[in-house]
């Protein structure tokens, strides 16, 4: 079970990576 | 009661969190756009230094850092390891690809014979990065040894992170590197990582061979297997707990990089001397039984969750070994028998024959001191066998296992073959065991 939690984990943590890469490159139109 | 486990989880997981997303937080909070720049040119920037983050992050997961894998277990902290690594991949791959997508010039960086050095440098560190991902994930498939490829997994991936921090120094300092605090981060990140590379390669192996130890007896076993037996040369015990596991290095120097992962086999209760029984499986494996008494064997551990210590409050234990699964059991089981501890325990035990059932005739003398019932199961029995035959299956576990032990105080412990071990755990699910109650490490890490 914790195989799936571990995976699920490293899923959710890229995503808010690429989240915040795109918060990056636009950050002159998102502040 | 206070779950410290939990606390102690929670805490690694927000310092993980914390390394990987600083120096994005610190980019997007501290450097300003540019109006001329193409956004997505940041983007493929950010994009290189999340993968950056996540790769240097993977030295602290694989360091051997207790504290970190006590509270997950050492197989969880690999298998995270491996899906971080193809995360930190993907990001690192990504980085160069957007480049190429938003201007195709850029290709002309992949020529590293006329590109800049900086380029250089990261264009080398991608081909390495490829090489790490392809060897790890296809090590069986293009049967490279383990060894070879250990050592080279750990060459590689030094080179990649190496040659990526240059690329982001000498491409960074004109933009992004400017800003003293996206300079201080990465600069105190390199620092960690050197400091995590000299712990690894110079002091955790000079370590071992301060505290070395001497083969005492090698024992053969049923079953194609060896114990050797291993003391201290210092006066430093090993303190373990029963069903932990260690690296050991056998005929080279812990410098060599060269450790195996074995179970410990003997009991808790006797720290001053341990035993670890390996089935002759393979290259390495197959040179067990040529040691001999004195030679030095350097262990590194005990790691592993994989121990009824964890769980003082259980009423009953139900241990299920496939062939040489059987070792961390085998350490439960004496650790039992030497604690006087006589709580209900069932031993589901499979083997291809009677005549290969390691640690057979010990088992028979522990059921007198346990309150033990053992089930052996034979894909091959003899003639006149009137115990069970074939694969473990959902309908032996019931026969064996009456309502009482249905309840939220039995721990299962289980330890074989990858295939026998995604059949059981799925068995005992479908006989109400909830899967916290269900315990198992993977060594098939690569």
């Amino acid at each position: 079970m914790q195989y799936k939690q571990a995976k699920s984990f490293v899923y959710i943590v890229s995503l808010l990576a690429i989240l915040l890469t795109l918060v990056f490159a636009f950050r002159s139109l998102v502040f | 009661m206070i779950n410290t486990g939990k606390w102690k989880r929670t805490l690694w997981i927000l310092l993980f969190l914390l390394l990987v997303f600083t120096p994005i937080g610190i980019l997007i909070g501290g450097t300003e756009p540019s109006p001329n720049r193409n956004p997505w040119l940041d983007f493929s920037v950010a994009l290189g230094f999340i993968g950056l983050a996540l790769m240097a992050v993977q030295f602290a997961l694989t360091a051997r850092i207790k504290p970190l894998k006590e509270p997950f277990g050492s197989d969880v902290i690999y298998h995270f390891h491996r899906q971080v690594s193809i995360a930190a991949f993907l990001f690192i791959l990504a980085h160069p690809i957007t480049l190429f997508i938003i201007d195709k010039r850029y290709l002309y960086l992949l020529n590293i014979f006329q590109s800049p050095l900086a380029s250089k440098f990261g264009v080398s560190a991608v081909i390495f990065l490829i090489a790490v991902v392809i060897s790890a994930e296809y090590r069986k498939k293009f049967r490279i040894p383990y060894t070879f490829w250990k050592i080279w997994h750990g060459i590689l991936t030094t080179l990649v992170v190496a040659l990526a921090l240059l690329h982001v120094f000498l491409i960074g300092s004109s933009r992004y590197l400017a800003y003293p605090a996206v300079k201080a981060i990465w600069l105190g990140y390199t620092a960690a990582w050197l400091l995590l590379l000299i712990y690894t390669r110079i002091l955790y192996p000079l370590k071992l061979i301060h505290n070395k130890y001497r083969v005492k007896t090698v024992k053969e076993e049923r079953g194609a297997s060896w114990t050797i037996t291993l003391q201290p040369t210092t006066k430093k015990f090993f303190h373990f707990k029963p069903g932990q596991f260690a690296w050991l290095t056998i005929w080279k120097t812990p410098f060599s990089d060269t450790e195996h992962p074995f179970s410990i086999s003997s009991s808790s209760e006797h720290p001053e001397e341990i035993s670890f029984t390996i089935k002759d499986l393979g290259k390495f494996t197959s040179t067990i039984k040529d040691m001999q008494p004195g030679q030095d064997v350097y262990v590194d551990g005990p790691h592993g969750s994989f121990t009824i210590d964890r769980y003082p409050e259980a009423k009953s234990f139900v241990f299920i070994a496939g062939g040489i699964g059987i070792t961390p059991i085998m350490s439960m089981l004496r650790s039992m028998a030497d604690r006087d501890d006589k709580r209900p325990v069932k031993l589901f035990y499979n083997n291809r024959d009677w005549d290969s059932v390691t640690y057979r005739e010990e088992i028979a003398v522990l059921e007198k001191k346990l309150d033990i019932q053992i089930i052996h199961t034979l894909e091959k029995p003899p003639q006149k066998w009137d115990g069970e035959t074939g694969y473990l299956t959902e309908s032996i576990l019931k026969k064996y296992l009456s309502k009482s032990w249905f309840q939220e105080n039995t721990e299962i412990f289980l330890c074989g073959p990858q295939v026998m071990m995604d059949i059981v755990i799925k068995q005992c699910m479908n006989l109400s065991f909830d899967q916290k109650q269900i315990h198992y490490e993977l060594f098939n890490l690569v």
